[in-house]
């Protein structure tokens, strides 16, 4: 082989597998860049917790357009990226949810499990109530109880309806409630029915960011049924100290109540 | 529902701020920040928000809640407190929450107290008595005891339209408030409603008035909502209302509401006095010409109750006693109502009145003259929570109503000396129902009306002065008018509140179908501030034969639309503004414009042989504003400023364009009351543009030539001949007036007894109401005077 020869084709070559690897390269790299532009990275998972005070509430906007209202004492945990559209609520709070039907919303809240299926609502999961309390204002719920002792169906919760799930039990529908009482603290109310003094005190504490102590047993047991618009915690202990004929002294957060000396 | 997740911010805001502030660590305990509960609200104004509440069986606890959740209260009550499981019946009504509250407080023995920033209590009725007190009653005292605020209920709910009632053209007042002005002779409440703006009257002669430049045929008049053609006594001065018997009086100067028809102007609904406590309570009431006593009383728990009153002039009993001079007049009424309601929801009520005037022969003459009016109505409703028709829900609650009335005019006057005889009698019997649903923010109405009257006038007479003020003629009819109406009540923002509807009458006589939408707006730029507007069209098938440019109008003669006389009609429009300082002072102003279509107005040449002639045939305008200044019963003062202006214009179908004797251009009135002690001060100011009138220009002697004598002789079968000028082509003086009263409340015998002196005209200002011309020598005018400067005095009793 005449070197030479050899050699002025292995120099011609290479150039032409240049260009064309270049030209591959380059349409790859633009058929790259345009999937990326097209198709997005799924984005890293990342949990959220939203917790609030006494005295305080906090509008939480979630990435699927859902506004939720916590109320006062409570923590919301929900995980951004996840399309499960799942949160967790320990606390109170209303829920406005955008509907999607391949991908339900569910509550968790201390074992109950609230299902949207297109709706507002509220739930109520203290961890010092006795059980958790879902009001529907408009559209439907499904209440499940996943930790209930015997497997249950889901108790449908339209609106106007309340549902309420006790540790393990079944979820049952509360028939003497009415949905809207369990919205009133969106409007500013404050909505009491036949509750003991205590139990009113220390709801006022959660909403007021108050201590409010009661000296007196048989007064704690006392009963209240009240409702407050936009009242002031002096407006409110006013009433109920003229009401039910107590007396209390404050003193920054602390107040305490205690029967007339008279 | 909605949920709203930003309004709490501000208030919790202030919550948090609250609780931050350090605050003593003193014991409170926050009793005297609190009140007793009145019916004014005690200031606080969502207690003033009108609510519909009715308790069939109702705990009171759950009754207070409902009450406080309906007007978005804060409470605060003790579920164990005796009385607050009582089971509470009281029947559904629009009421203010105040009220509503202190009604169930009362019907459990127990009290509601209220804190300057609007918390409400619910206390044992005796658990903190404000004051103490002496457990032996003082009976040595026998100081006058003034009831200031007896009917703050009823005043306050001025406030409770204002929220709740888009109510153009509207006013409400309670007979207390038009007793406070003073009176000529004795309180009245036609002559009352004069001083209200937009309602001025042709002279002092006359309890008729003009509505916003109508004639004065143009207004219904109603007593309970049943119709009273001529309710006026002694040639107008009086109208037959007795003054006890009147609990609230609505008026309507335009905008009217689609139940309210066959008249052009206004309405004017005068409801009766219902007794509130229980025993038997009684009023009478003395003056120089009458004496008046009524007696009611509830029954049934407080679910009933009756009143019956009677009046009677005795210028003619005392003047036949004391003098050889006989006074030939006398008139008399009396009026009943009872009103009944159940548990089921059902009210019934009924009314009844008769009066009458009577003319006695006198001198030579040999009278047989009398006139009155008689009304019988009732009226059952019932009120259905929850209501569902073929399983769709009407609303929270559906009220049905049904009415059905008789009224009677009947008059007779005949003087054979001068061959006269006059006899007037109308007969309308009339069904009327309507039924009502009600829901949260809007109230459907559709209803029903009836009506057939009967008419047969005749007059006529050799005196053909006569003919002024009794048009001479002879006619018999009978019309029938059948009408269908239905409203919406809706509120589509809580600043909004909107009234749609329409009513189609028809009439048999006249082969008369028409329509008349009436829609009407409230739009509130703030709790106190609020415009109005409303537009609608009216028809008027019943017109009176009297003259409008005559001062006295003594009886007002119908007749009916028939073939030969149309259907009037009228439009208006109305824009507004109210506007509420305090929840006990307001004001409001109105614009307005009306336009009249086939407007009759009686033709004083009618030949009374002759059918159909009895009215032109006009059409014409009127327009203004009017503006009122109100303090509310209740403090030491009270009263209202009015003033309107308003231009009316009439055009004859002749071509006739004139200016109708109504047209006042000016009207301002002042009405007065101070309390202070025992004492009650009245005053009522009035000063008003001229009245256009009609002058006479000449007057002539017909002559007869006496071809033996061969001269001209005065002809005696006729009277001096006059020339008038242009019709209505001058105005008469200004009028002003000051009318001055002073009451004094006392106590005698265990009754309430308080002698008034009222003196009218108390300047002796000269107003002429008209003028005389006499030709018969030398050219003379001589005014006809309005009320001189008159004293009278008299004394009101309760117990």
């Amino acid at each position: 082989m005449d070197a030479t020869g050899v050699d002025a084709v292995h120099r011609t070559r290479p150039r032409v597998r240049w260009v064309t690897w270049a030209a591959a390269a380059a349409a790859m790299i633009a058929v790259g860049v345009a999937s990326t532009m097209m198709v997005r990275t799924p984005p890293a998972l990342e949990a959220r917790v939203v917790t609030t005070a006494a005295g305080q509430r906090r509008i939480v906007h979630l990435p699927d357009s859902t506004v939720v209202t916590l109320g006062p004492e409570s923590t919301l945990r929900y995980t951004i990226g996840d399309s499960a559209r799942a949160v967790e609520l320990d606390g109170m709070a209303a829920f406005r949810v955008v509907h999607h039907s391949a991908h339900p919303f569910v509550v968790r809240a201390r074992g109950a499990e609230a299902t949207d299926l297109g709706t507002e609502f509220v739930v109520r999961a203290y961890s010092g109530d006795s059980s958790v309390h879902v009001a529907v204002a408009s559209g439907t719920v499904a209440l499940t109880n996943p930790s209930a002792a015997a497997p249950t169906s889901a108790l449908t919760l339209r609106a106007g309806d309340v549902g309420m799930v006790r540790s393990h039990d079944a979820p049952v529908a509360v028939r003497q409630a009415t949905a809207a009482t369990y919205a009133l603290w969106l409007n500013g109310s404050l909505s009491f029915d036949d509750e003991p003094l205590a139990a009113v005190a220390k709801e006022l504490g959660r909403w007021f960011d108050a201590d409010i102590r009661i000296a007196d047993p048989a007064l704690a047991k006392r009963r209240v049924s009240a409702m407050y618009h936009d009242a002031t915690l002096g407006n409110v202990l006013d009433a109920l100290a003229s009401a039910m004929h107590f007396e209390y002294t404050r003193s920054g957060r602390a107040i305490t109540v205690r029967p007339r000396s008279r | 529902m909605p949920l709203r997740l930003h309004r709490m911010l501000a208030a919790l805001a202030l919550a948090i701020a609250s609780t931050q502030s350090s605050a003593a660590a003193q014991s409170r305990s926050p009793d005297s920040t609190f009140a007793d509960l009145s019916r004014d609200g005690n200031g606080v104004a969502a207690l003033l928000r009108p609510i519909t509440a009715g308790f069939s069986g109702q705990t009171a606890e759950a009754a207070f809640k409902a009450i406080a959740a309906t007007a978005r209260l804060s409470f605060t009550l003790d579920p164990r407190l005796s009385g607050m499981q009582s089971r509470i019946t009281i029947p559904s009504s629009v009421r203010s929450a105040a009220v509503a509250l202190i009604e169930v407080a009362d019907a459990s023995n127990l009290r509601v107290r209220v804190s300057p920033s609007g918390q409400i209590i619910v206390v044992e009725a005796r658990a903190s008595a404000p004051a103490a007190r002496s457990a032996t009653p003082d009976t040595t005292r026998r100081d006058p005891v003034v009831l200031a605020a007896v009917h703050a209920e009823a005043e306050r709910l001025e406030r409770v339209r204002f929220a709740s009632r888009t109510d153009v053209g509207g006013i409400s007042i309670t007979g207390r408030e038009l007793r406070s002005a003073p009176a000529f002779v004795e309180p009245d409440v036609l002559r009352s409603v004069q001083l209200m703006p937009g309602i001025s009257a042709r002279s002092d002669y006359t309890a008729g008035f003009n509505v916003r430049g109508g004639e004065n045929d143009q207004n219904l008049i109603l007593i309970d909502g049943y119709p009273i053609y001529s309710p006026f006594h002694f040639g107008g001065i009086f109208s037959t209302f007795i003054d006890a018997t009147v609990g609230r009086v609505e008026l309507h100067r335009g905008g009217m509401p689609v139940q309210y028809g066959g008249r052009l102007s206004g309405v004017i609904d005068v409801s009766p006095a219902e007794p509130t406590s229980t025993g038997t309570h009684g009023t009478a009431e003395v003056s120089l010409v009458s004496s008046s006593a009524s007696v009611g009383r509830v029954f049934a728990d407080g679910a009933g109750s009756w009143m019956i009153a009677a009046r009677r002039t005795y210028a003619d009993a005392i003047v036949n006693r004391f003098s050889s001079d006989t006074f030939p007049y006398h008139f008399q009424d009396g009026q009943a109502h009872v009103a009944r309601s159940w548990a089921n929801g059902v009210r019934m009520s009924a009314t009844a009145y008769a009066g009458a005037d009577v003319l006695t022969p006198v001198l030579n003459y040999s009278f047989d003259n009398w006139w009155g009016n008689g009304v019988a109505g009732v009226t059952a409703a019932k009120r259905f929570d929850n209501a569902r028709l073929f399983g769709i829900r009407l609303g929270d609650s559906v009220t049905i109503e049904q009415r059905a009335s008789l009224t009677r005019f009947s008059s007779q006057i005949a003087i054979p000396e001068i061959v006269y005889l006059a006899t007037d009698r109308v007969t309308d019997r009339r069904l009327a129902g309507s039924i009502a649903a009600h829901s949260a923010g809007s109230t459907r109405t559709l209803g029903y009306e009836l009506s057939f009257q009967d008419l047969d006038y005749h007059s006529n007479s050799s005196f053909a002065g006569l003919a002024d003020i009794i048009p001479f003629d002879s006619i018999r009819q009978q019309s029938r008018a059948s009408s269908v109406y239905a409203d919406q009540l809706w509120r589509p923002t809580t600043k909004l509140l909107l009234q749609v509807g329409g009513r189609v009458d028809a009439v048999q006589a006249s082969d008369w179908i028409g329509f008349s939408p009436r829609v009407s707006m409230k739009y509130w730029l703030d709790r106190n501030l609020a415009v109005t507007a409303a537009a609608g069209s009216y028809a008027q098938w019943m017109h009176s034969l009297g003259r409008e440019e005559e001062p006295i109008q003594p009886i007002q003669f119908w007749i009916a639309s028939d073939s030969t006389l149309p259907v009037s009609r009228s439009h208006d429009a109305i824009v507004g503004v109210e506007r509420w300082m305090n929840p006990t002072r307001f004001f409001h102003v109105e614009a307005f414009y009306k336009r009249y279509d086939d407007l009759l107005t009686p033709n004083p040449y009618n030949d009374a042989g002759v059918r159909g002639d009895e009215f032109y045939r006009a059409r014409g305008a009127s327009y203004g504003a009017d503006v009122m200044l109100r303090q509310l019963d209740g403090g030491p003062f009270s009263g209202w400023l009015a003033y309107t202006y308003s231009v009316s214009t009439r055009e004859r179908a002749d071509g006739l364009r004139y200016f109708p004797t109504q047209d006042r251009r000016h009207n301002l009135n002042l009405v007065g009351s101070w309390r202070s002690g025992a004492y009650t001060l009245g005053a009522r100011a009035n000063i008003a543009s001229g009245l256009p009138g009609t002058p006479l220009i000449g007057g002539y002697i017909r002559a007869r030539y006496d071809p033996i004598a061969r001269r001209w002789t005065p002809d005696a079968t006729f009277d001096e001949q006059v020339i008038p000028g242009e019709y209505n082509s001058v105005r008469f003086p200004k009028y002003s007036r000051i009318d001055v009263s002073a009451t004094r409340a006392g106590r005698m015998w265990g009754a309430s007894v308080s002698p008034y002196l009222s003196v009218v005209n108390l300047l002796n200002a000269h107003n002429p109401a008209g003028f005389l011309y006499d030709y018969s020598t030398r050219s003379n005018r001589a005014s006809v005077p309005n009320l001189p400067f008159a004293p009278t005095l008299g004394v009101s009793i309760a117990y």
